[in-house]
């Protein structure tokens, strides 16, 4: 009885050790695409999708901080999706 | 097997209450409609070009109202911090605007200044042709000009009117009307006849054409009604036309009128003998006018007594 409790203990952390680490990479990942923009030159290039990524970028960041993660990982994405549409337009992309 | 159960009666517990406490909070109608409003406020600067005009503050607004929304459908939901969310949204739609309008206003086309209209000028003289210290009537219409003077010494005019002339010879005026537009000139000439001639009127031709109009055929009964009255008398008919055309052809055409005239003049009863021909075709215009009026004063033929 006590393993069974045990184990539903350790599968509930798991799970909500798993999402919160998810939303951290999620925010790693957008400010990485971020940067990757703005090496590229996209605030000049593309500065609507630039700023864009940076404002949810810094949302994410806030979100996180707050221990939201399902808000952290809502706008890491979408600061990913402006930081890709930057590079694109800055020309940064894979060649 | 009572306690696998039981385990299992705790984990669907476990899994609802999850699944209520990731369930999103509803905004208040109130919220909604703020949202709605600050979403206008974005939308209508993006047509107005924030996309170029104001990228940064377009792109904050956006980020700021997501913000605002995605606080109020938080499980931990506190009114004054979503207020605090949205009117910040709201400032941000604000700045936006503030921002996008001018620079909208400065890109929107500029009317097109339309070209002035091109002056134009008519002066006319009537009679033509005055015996030697009568007079005739100049008169004369300007459009489209701020302003009209007429040489000889007559001076400014207004943009229309009539003056009596009495020049002691034969003088062509001219009217110089000015506007924004440009410059525009008419002429008209007065010939003198001196005391004991006949005044003969001109007789005018249709565009390239040497037949003879309906409006000259009284000129030319008085011309005859003339010759008969003087036996001595001699005439000759100068043929003139306007400048369109080569002046070889112009040569050409003043000639036909001329014969046209003189043709006619004889079928009436006067002795050829006594009309001699000439053809001036363009080279002496009675208005050096280059437009329809003055062409039309142009196409005549012109009865000189000897």
């Amino acid at each position: 009885m006590k393993r069974l409790w045990a184990l539903t203990l350790a599968v509930i952390l798991s799970a909500g050790l798993a999402v919160g680490c998810s939303a951290t990479q999620t925010v790693r990942n957008a400010s990485a695409s971020f940067d990757k923009a703005k090496a590229a030159g996209a605030e000049t290039k593309a500065p609507y999708d630039y700023y864009a990524a940076e404002a949810y970028l810094g949302l994410a960041e806030h979100e996180l901080d707050e221990g939201d993660n399902t808000g952290a990982r809502l706008f890491a994405e979408k600061s990913e999706r402006n930081s890709a549409e930057a590079l694109k337009k800055a020309g940064g992309g894979a060649k | 097997m009572r306690n696998r159960n039981f385990l299992l009666v705790s984990l669907l517990i476990l899994a609802v209450a999850f699944a209520a406490g990731c369930a999103k909070r509803q905004m208040t109608k109130s919220e909604v409609d703020r949202a709605a409003a600050i979403k206008t406020k974005i939308a209508r600067a993006g047509k107005m070009g924030a996309n170029d005009c104001a990228p940064r503050e377009l792109a904050a607004a956006y980020a700021a109202l997501d913000h605002a929304i995605h606080e109020s459908g938080e499980r931990e939901y506190n009114p004054a911090e979503v207020e605090e969310f949205l009117a910040e949204a709201d400032k941000a739609a604000d700045a936006l605007l503030m921002k996008t309008i001018p620079c909208w206003a400065a890109k929107a086309p500029k009317p097109i200044a339309m070209p002035a209209a091109a002056p134009k000028a008519t002066l006319t003289a009537t009679p033509e042709t005055i015996a030697k210290g009568t007079c005739s009537k100049l008169s004369w219409s300007t459009t489209d000009a701020t302003g009209a003077s007429i040489d000889k010494g007559i001076g400014n005019v207004g943009s229309r009117g009539y003056r009596k002339v009495c020049p002691p010879e034969t003088i062509t005026y001219s009217i110089t009307a000015t506007g924004a537009g440009g410059t525009a000139t008419s002429s008209a000439m007065v010939t003198v006849i001196t005391p004991g001639a006949m005044m003969l009127e001109n007789i005018h031709f249709d565009f390239d054409k040497s037949f003879i109009r309906e409006d000259a055929k009284p000129i030319l009964v008085k011309v005859v009604a003339h010759m008969k009255k003087t036996p001595g008398a001699k005439l000759q008919i100068e043929g003139h036309c306007d400048e369109r055309g080569t002046s070889e052809y112009n040569m050409a055409l003043g000639q036909r009128r001329a014969n046209a005239t003189k043709k006619y003049l004889v079928n009436l009863g006067v002795d050829g003998s006594r009309l001699s021909t000439i053809t001036y075709g363009e080279e002496k215009p009675a208005d050096p006018g280059h437009n329809k009026a003055a062409w039309a004063k142009n196409r005549r033929a012109v009865f000189i007594l000897r």
